[in-house]
């Protein structure tokens, strides 16, 4: 029996400062299994840097960051990343390696067999309306929706924990956005996995978010 | 085609040029890529090991040739350590730059995913950079493949040999054939480079098309093919079983021909296997400390330059050199042994047009004193130098002459033809001054110590093939300075092989 109010994420008393650029401040907040979180606000209201302090990216100076019940620090953080799905804009792919070896980079990591990636690869195709003759393209071969796709793929596809999102499509037209968008909708409803997703757009986090944290200097400013 | 016939010669230095080089790109490309991949991570040394192969590429090449010969002797070591630290620049720095130029969002998304940092190394940085890192080594390629042809200078072979031999005895063709053949193979290899360039990121991706997958092993085959033929034609496993003598020579006509006159008789008198280490640059300064250190065996050495260049002893009133005393000194000092004395002096001697002697009726280096303000005088480098040059020249006979220039040895009878200097010191058995019709002015206070040519070779080498000695012995006295005045004749002007000329010479011994 799952327990929904179970916490994956728990953020208490948080500090963090670039040299002496104070970024976050005393900020606490957690993340259920299944949600679907939003951080949104304006640039440089530390949004961004949160994000990378839950995958230890980078390292808060003081507070606690607890994932999945155990303290950042007490990770083998490479074990903790893995069992993460990890998007940034326009994809971030490499660009020396198909979009099959692209989709299949992180169950490799996971160590997933050939013949297991394939079979995943073959189910996620339809869920991100790409087509099989794709997967042997390069990068640089693909559109900018095509690309955020696969980026979607990449960090969906070993089954991760959860999957963390910066600013994913904001550097896509309107149309493959609001596309994208009811994607990325239907498949945490699918999988049931937890999302965190980096936006500047208010909009897209109350199309997507089951609850939006609007952040201000460093700070949470609300909670809806 | 003189350069067809000598197709045996030209395909040993092309073998031993491929070796050379590919040997010296292999360790450049190894060391110089992890030279790049260590200042990448390591900011603290990035600076200092940056601007060190920055420095290193600043030296000239001849002369980093030269600073190694008291550290590592001459031949393929020094060859082979010069053309790595030449190569470093170009790797090192396509190899940082290539990785400092991967983009950060793509490095990101593998750290985020889980990546190690070696994964991150092997997956991302690697590939990523390695169309940088073989730019870089296309450069390398091309730089070394030129640069090996300079190694001939300090006997490491190579076809750089070729063009030496002719620039030493005049002789064009040579130098172009050697010219050409570096060029091309510069080419080749760089063609060779080039494939790999947009081809080997996707098989180290392992996503290469066939094709791709093919051009690189075949490349990869060529390239071993090519070289297994070099290792095969020069065969160098086989020196060390059979019984060898290692002949060495300076860079001049008259010294290739000696070096052939010694090599050839010994083959011929012996079953000894000859090594030919011919036109060694710096001449005695690098040869002599090669013998001690046992790379080469002998040489046909002058007693003024061992008496006064090696020994540092001074000279008699006289200027003649004692050859009991010197093959004493040479035994006692060094373990060397002079054979003897071949029958000629080729000592230094001032030299003018004929044509200018019977205008200013000179015969004699006083005369020429007294017009000295009319002559521009040329000599080598190594003239101004030397305890036995120009400034004990000028102090005996107090010439005051209206410039000074200096030049390569080789290019002083030509400076003379085309009117840059009027007078010149010559060797007394150099071929040119009967052909180009100049005087040879008496050296009256007797300036010039006597320079008589006899065979240096190691003590240990005569104990462990005693026949030498009456095998070289057989040369003694037979050589005057009008022979050797014409051998070098017909090297230089008559554009024989020095190993035809030395040949015709022991058929007559």
């Amino acid at each position: 029996m799952s327990m929904p109010q179970s916490n994956i994420i728990e953020l208490s008393e948080l500090n963090f400062a670039y040299e002496d650029k104070k970024v976050l401040s005393n900020l606490s907040f957690t993340v259920a299994k299944g949600e679907f979180i939003c951080l949104t606000g304006k640039s440089g209201c530390g949004k961004s840097t949160l994000l990378r302090l839950m995958n230890g990216l980078l390292k808060h100076q003081q507070g606690k960051v607890e994932i999945l019940d155990k303290e950042i620090q007490q990770w083998e953080i490479h074990e903790l990343r893995r069992k993460m799905g990890y998007v940034l804009q326009d994809g971030a792919l490499f660009p020396h390696l198909t979009v099959y070896q692209n989709m299949c980079y992180c169950m490799k990591l996971n160590s997933f067999d050939e013949a297991s990636c394939k079979k995943r690869i073959d189910e996620l195709l339809p869920l991100v309306n790409l087509d099989a003759e794709l997967l042997s393209k390069f990068p640089d071969e693909l559109s900018g929706g095509q690309r955020q796709r696969v980026g979607i793929v990449r960090a969906i596809a070993h089954n991760p924990e959860m999957v963390l999102m910066d600013e994913p499509f904001s550097a896509l037209d309107a149309e493959t956005r609001i596309s994208l968008q009811s994607l990325v909708k239907a498949i945490h409803k699918k999988l049931n996995t937890t999302f965190i997703m980096v936006t500047h757009s208010n909009d897209e986090a109350k199309k997507l978010a089951s609850r939006i944290i609007y952040m201000s200097q460093g700070q949470i400013e609300t909670i809806h | 085609m003189e350069i067809l016939e000598r197709k045996d010669y030209f395909l040993q230095l092309l073998a031993e040029h491929i070796l050379i080089a590919s040997g010296a790109l292999t360790i450049t490309a190894i060391v110089g890529i992890s030279l790049g991949i260590w200042v990448f991570y390591s900011s603290k040394t990035r600076g200092f090991v940056l601007s060190l192969v920055n420095f290193l590429y600043t030296i000239p090449s001849i002369a980093m040739f030269g600073l190694l010969i008291p550290l590592v002797g001459i031949g393929l070591k020094n060859a082979l350590i010069v053309l790595v630290l030449y190569g470093l620049l170009p790797m090192v720095r396509n190899t940082y730059t290539g990785l400092s130029e991967v983009r950060a969002d793509v490095v990101e998304a593998a750290q985020g995913m889980g990546a190690t940092r070696y994964q991150i190394f092997r997956d991302v940085y690697f590939p990523l950079a390695l169309p940088s890192i073989i730019a870089g080594l296309r450069v390398t390629t091309v730089m070394l493949v030129a640069l090996t042809g300079l190694a001939a200078l300090i006997g490491a072979g190579g076809l750089g040999q070729a063009i030496f031999r002719g620039l030493n005895t005049m002789n064009t063709a040579m130098i172009v054939a050697g010219s050409l053949g570096i060029s091309i193979l510069a080419i080749l290899m760089d063609r060779w480079v080039g494939v790999f360039e947009h081809r080997l990121v996707r098989v180290v991706s392992k996503n290469a098309a066939p094709k791709q997958r093919i051009a690189v092993q075949i490349n990869v085959a060529a390239l071993a093919l090519v070289i297994g033929l070099a290792v095969f034609y020069i065969n160098p496993f086989q020196s060390s079983h059979t019984h060898t003598v290692t002949v060495a020579s300076k860079p001049t006509s008259e010294q290739f021909i000696l070096g052939e006159i010694m090599a050839q008789l010994i083959e011929k008198e012996t079953d000894l296997k000859v090594i030919r280490k011919f036109g060694i640059g710096g001449g005695t300064t690098n040869i002599h400390p090669a013998l001690l250190k046992g790379e080469l065996d002998m040489y046909v050495e002058y007693t003024g330059t061992g008496w006064m260049s090696v020994l540092k002893e001074k000279l008699p009133a006289d200027k003649q050199v004692d050859i009991q005393a010197i093959q004493a000194l040479y035994q006692k000092n060094y373990k060397l042994h002079w054979m003897g004395l071949l029958g000629f002096n080729n000592t230094y001697a001032l030299a003018i047009h004929d044509s200018m002697a019977s205008k200013f009726n000179m015969s004699s280096c006083s005369d020429l004193a007294l017009n000295s303000q009319f002559f521009e005088f040329g000599a080598e480098f190594d003239f101004f130098e030397r305890i036995d040059g120009y400034q004990g020249l000028v102090d005996t006979y107090g010439f005051k002459f209206a410039s000074i220039h200096e030049m390569d040895i080789n290019l002083r009878y030509n400076a003379m033809l085309q009117g840059k200097v009027n007078a010149i010191d010559a060797f007394t058995t150099d071929a040119k001054i009967v052909a180009n019709e100049l005087k040879v002015l008496k050296d009256d206070l007797n300036y010039f110590p006597s320079y008589e040519a006899g065979i240096v070779i190691r003590q240990e080498v005569l104990d462990e093939y005693p026949a030498l000695e009456a095998v070289l012995s057989k040369l003694n006295n037979k050589i005057d300075t009008e022979t050797m005045m014409q051998m070098n004749y017909e090297v230089e002007l008559a554009n024989k092989e020095p190993k035809e000329v030395a040949k015709q010479f022991i058929q007559q011994l």
